[in-house]
């Protein structure tokens, strides 16, 4: 089977601090993942090992079978865009696209054009000269175009305004219709992309504690609102996850399937972001 | 003068449907489908709902190709998986049949079909939530009765 296999990972930085703890999981190929966890919780960690900027303390990661490590052709099949810009900031966004295409020959100078007049991005401009927003559109231009088999997007959204935001998420559906590559997001933006993923891979202070598929996840749990006694009464004995009261009116989180709720209790299903509220408070 | 004609027509581009207009305007208005993702139903269903909706109203007419799945997905901003299951469950109540290479096109008496099936569900979703919320509100069936006929 064709994906990216991290097993049994840990990481340690500086000795003491455990970012990952024994973590394994799969990203499969052809799939669109959100990658999940509250800030510090080994997100980001996770993806600069399985692009082996850094390296593992102990365990291994496998590319479509191939280690990772320091393995050309494993390598060449993952893009990363992450917040850090790895590329001279004195560099124009155009010799950064022909510099990627080095790396990654697929990569459709074409499409990366008309992408970036999509964002109204001036491809002239220097990667140091561009504003928050821009930044991380002219990263978003580069790791749309690759067209690498996995690409992994730390934060794609950041400083991008509702309509960017919008146009990002379109044109990355429409890219994976088109490619059928693998794209992982990693986002606290969990609302805007619940619909888009396929697959949630949840990590909680580095360890893994879900890895569903969406539907599945959100088909777990589910809210019931009404008057604090009636929920009171039904919650007891079932697993609540979380609760909410304002006023007389009171909100649980409950895992399981909603059966018979007694008549003036409203069920709800758990939104994505939610669910993740609770999973990882 | 006939191989003119017909030459003139091909270039013609297709009129669009009025569901491809209220899309397009959608889009380019950069506004996505409503779809509440805190309703009770899965995704797909909504989206079979909502294609069933437009097939009710005739924004796409019977024999009318349907939009693909991945323009579905751009629009409404879903996984394509969630729009081809959407789409399927439409295909597999014979609303909507694919030709292979072409597209997906609503069937024919697909309209009348999903008509009789939302008469048959009419009850369920809508009298009985009617009912169950005027007995909240303490008001009698009659007095529902009543509120009807005033109804003009």
């Amino acid at each position: 089977m064709r994906g990216i296999e991290v097993r049994n990972i840990s990481k340690t930085y500086n000795k003491k601090n455990m970012a990952l703890d024994d973590v394994s999981v799969c990203f499969e190929y052809g799939k669109i993942y959100g990658l999940l966890g509250r800030n510090g919780a080994g997100k980001s960690t996770l993806i600069n090992l399985i692009c082996n900027r850094i390296f593992p303390t102990s365990g291994e990661i496998f590319v479509d079978g191939d280690p990772v490590r320091e393995n050309d052709k494993a390598l060449s099949k993952i893009f990363t865009m992450s917040e850090n810009n790895l590329l001279p900031p004195n560099m124009k966004f155009n010799k950064a696209m022909n510099l990627c295409k080095i790396f990654y020959p697929d990569t459709d100078l074409d499409y990366a054009a008309k992408l970036a007049e999509k964002f109204g991005l001036d491809t002239g401009k220097k990667l140091g000269s561009f504003s928050t927003g821009y930044k991380s559109i002219s990263k978003i231009v580069m790791a749309l175009s690759c067209n690498a088999d996995y690409v992994f997007f730390d934060e794609p959204v950041l400083g991008l305004d509702p309509n960017h935001r919008d146009l990002f998420y379109k044109e990355m559906i429409e890219r994976y219709s088109e490619t059928g590559n693998t794209f992982v997001i990693s986002t606290h933006l969990i609302d805007e992309c619940a619909n888009l993923i396929e697959k949630a891979v949840i990590i909680k202070n580095g360890r893994l504690i879900a890895n569903e598929e969406t539907e599945q996840i959100l088909s777990t749990a589910f809210t019931v609102t009404g008057p604090v006694a009636l929920v009171d009464k039904f919650i007891e004995g079932k697993k609540v996850l979380g609760m909410d009261t304002i006023g007389g009116i009171k909100s649980a989180y409950i895992m399981g399937k909603a059966e018979n709720v007694p008549a003036g209790l409203e069920v709800s299903s758990a939104s994505l972001q939610s669910l993740f509220i609770q999973l990882t408070n | 003068m006939k191989n003119r004609g017909k030459k003139k027509r091909q270039d013609d581009r297709p009129a669009l449907t009025d569901f491809e207009v209220w899309m397009r305007a959608r889009q380019e208005g950069g506004e996505g489908m409503d779809i509440n993702f805190e309703s009770d139903k899965p995704i797909y269903i909504q989206l079979a709902d909502w294609l069933c909706d437009s097939i009710i109203s005739g924004a796409i007419k019977e024999g009318d190709q349907i939009p693909s799945t991945t323009e579905i997905s751009v629009t409404c901003k879903v996984n394509p998986a969630t729009a081809l299951k959407g789409v399927n469950m439409l295909v597999d109540r014979n609303i909507i049949y694919k030709k292979r290479g072409l597209g997906m096109f609503v069937s024919e008496g697909a309209v009348e079909k999903l008509k009789t099936q939302r008469q048959s569900d009419f009850f369920d979703t809508y009298i009985r939530t009617l009912l169950d919320e005027a007995e909240k509100l303490g008001l009698s069936k009659q007095d529902v009765i009543d509120l009807i006929n005033n109804d003009n």
